[in-house]
């Protein structure tokens, strides 16, 4: 990484940010599957 | 098209060359050029990530997939966020700290030259065949629909494009995107609110859902596992995962994207962006196709969209067959419609059961009615494609469901500010093409092979030239694959022959200390030859090709560790010294 860049956050941060990546793609799934049963 | 409308793209196209052109201050030495000296922040380079994976025929074909089959592809994305994680943890930290101009760089620097010359050229030359492909497809749509010259169409594409990224460099393809990302969001909402004040009195939101998932519309998430279907959640999220890590970690044209952000964590960022939002967008254009469905229930549509062998049809001897066929349809849709109006209003469950009933049976006889039409066509002009269909669509009639929608019923306006949406799509897909294909160019094989002693200045100029080049190469293709429809099916199909195995020699390179480069050139090679033979066997090739993927990856674990063990293992070298870049 550059030397002059913005300091990295931290590994416990990032670790956080690919959680909630995965949970908001579970949510996303859990939406579009019940949008089918409520409006079938 | 009315004045105002050619005004608004014309606008549009000037726009975006002279935004792309005042980049140039920005592309003075060759870092600049191609990498921005690594310093763009993490949201532009998302966008930018996004838009070089939206093309036009992403755009116009997907809607037109939401009007066939609804929101079932959707579950192509399922394994994106999921790759996005993994490659922010284990490639895209490597790529950075190498400090690589190309990913195949770092296959010289982990194996040898072979390797990493054979990835670039197989790089070079699917994705400069595809680049023609892209500048292609909405040519012929838009020149189809709107009636244009199709090679002037075809170069009012492609070289603007070439034009300001030519001379801008990646800066340029970087901040014009961002701006075409808006005008696609932008147009895509305009069309949404358009659709939704087209329905008739009475219909709102919830009543236009309700009639789309009576006709099975809304129906995202499919949960059987048949590895024969593309757009099933298990298909999606396993075979999916294994493309989009080897697109995504492999490719030039996405690599170099996030090469450009200003931190290996900005890099990470820009990622995660696509892994947010990817999936969001592409269930809102494929809404947008649903609702272009369901407008039509309300509003007559050409029996046909593709309006290609009107002309033919109409001078032949069954002319008067598709003039029946055409009555038969005016009468379907008119059943159809009451069936969908009843439905609407019914009062209680009971009701709407019944009423459901009538509509499915009334849209299956459009079904039926639009099979014949397609069969008359088949037999008539020998259209073989005619065969195919996408859910109860001829598959020929996806990619104009929208273009139709758009140049016949949008307002004045509106319909300029959507063609300019799809040339959007089309331009920012090429430019980080072509850009790319010029990196790779001069990088892998110019400066490494070529000529590995000049200046910064005489590669910076060789950059523009083999960017201008690219994109006359496309527009050239584009003239030749625009009137030979199996040829794009060989140039999309040869891109999936060697992605998965890209992706094996890559995980060869991190996972397996001991490969060495002998193991990773035979093994990329049985890679692409196994994915080949699984492609084509009777027996297999009806297996969707998403799961070619992960087959690449394990021939290429398989087949590379174990030549890798036989000639010696892996040479004693350091990894910092073998490469000149």
């Amino acid at each position: 990484m550059r030397p002059d860049g913005p300091p990295d956050v931290s590994g416990a941060e990032m670790r956080r940010h690919y959680v909630l990546v995965l949970v908001c793609e579970a949510v996303v799934i859990a939406v579009l599957w019940a949008f089918a049963r409520i409006f079938s | 098209m009315h004045i105002i409308d050619w005004a608004v793209v014309a606008t549009y196209l000037v726009w975006i060359v002279w935004d792309g052109l005042r980049r140039t201050k920005g592309a003075k030495e060759i870092e600049g050029y191609f990498l921005a000296n690594r310093s763009l922040p993490w949201w532009a380079v998302g966008l930018s990530i996004m838009a070089t994976q939206i093309s036009a025929i992403t755009l116009v074909g997907t809607t037109g997939q939401g009007y066939a089959d609804g929101l079932r592809f959707v579950q192509f994305y399922f394994g994106l966020p999921l790759a996005m994680v993994i490659l922010s943890v284990t490639l895209v930290p490597f790529f950075y700290r190498a400090r690589v101009y190309t990913a195949y760089e770092y296959l010289e620097r982990r194996f040898d030259l072979k390797t990493r010359t054979l990835a670039s050229l197989l790089f070079l030359l699917s994705r400069g065949l595809s680049c023609g492909v892209i500048v292609a497809a909405p040519a012929v749509i838009l020149s189809i629909i709107l009636d244009w010259n199709l090679p002037l169409t075809i170069l009012a594409i492609g070289m603007p494009t070439a034009i300001y990224t030519m001379f801008g460099g990646v800066q340029a393809v970087t901040w014009t995107d961002v701006k075409q990302m808006a005008v696609i969001v932008g147009g895509l909402l305009a069309a949404i609110t358009a659709l939704l004040i087209g329905l008739p009195h009475g219909v709102g939101i919830p009543e236009a859902l309700q009639i789309a998932g009576a006709a099975g519309r809304l129906d995202a998430v499919d949960f059987r596992f048949d590895m024969r279907q593309t757009y099933t959640f298990w298909s999606g999220l396993l075979g999916g995962l294994f493309l989009m890590l080897a697109y995504f970690g492999c490719d030039q044209s996405q690599v170099q994207r996030y090469l450009t952000a200003k931190s290996v964590d900005e890099g990470r960022h820009s990622l995660l962006m696509s892994a947010y939002v990817k999936i969001p967008l592409q269930a809102l254009v494929l809404l947008t196709g649903v609702l272009v469905f369901v407008f039509y229930l309300f509003n007559q549509p050409p029996m046909l969209f593709k309006p290609l062998h009107a002309g033919t049809i109409e001078q032949s001897a069954r002319a008067g067959e598709y003039r029946e066929l055409e009555t038969e349809f005016g009468r379907a849709f008119e059943a159809r419609r009451a069936a969908a109006t009843a439905l609407v209003e019914a009062p209680d469950r009971a009701g709407r059961a019944a009423a459901k009933g009538t509509f499915t049976a009334a849209n299956a006889e459009i079904t039926r009615v639009r099979s014949r039409a397609a069969a008359l066509v088949r037999d008539v002009t020998g259209d073989d494609t005619y065969r195919d269909t996408a859910g109860d669509t001829p598959r020929p009639d996806v990619n104009y469901v929208f273009p139709t929608f758009i140049t016949t019923k949008l307002p004045i306006g509106l319909v300029g500010l959507m063609i300019a949406a799809i040339f959007a799509a089309a331009m920012q897909s090429i430019a980080g093409e072509l850009n790319s294909l010029a990196t790779s160019t001069v990088i892998d094989i110019y400066r490494r092979i070529l000529r590995p002693s000049e200046t910064d200045a005489h590669y910076l100029i060789v950059s523009k030239l083999a960017t201008g080049a690219w994109g006359l190469f496309a527009c050239v293709v584009a003239m030749f694959a625009a009137g030979l429809g199996s040829l794009i099916e060989v140039v999309n199909r040869f891109g999936s022959f060697f992605y998965g195995s890209l992706l094996g020699v890559f995980v060869l390179a991190l996972a397996f200390r001991r490969a060495n480069g002998a193991g990773a050139f035979v093994g990329l090679l049985a890679g692409i030859a196994a994915v080949a033979v699984f492609a084509s066997h009777p027996a297999t090739k009806g297996i969707s090709f998403l799961w070619q993927n992960p087959l690449g990856v394990i021939v290429v674990l398989m087949v590379g560790s174990i030549v890798s063990l036989m000639t010696g293992g892996r040479a004693p070298v350091l990894e910092s010294s073998k490469s000149e870049g």
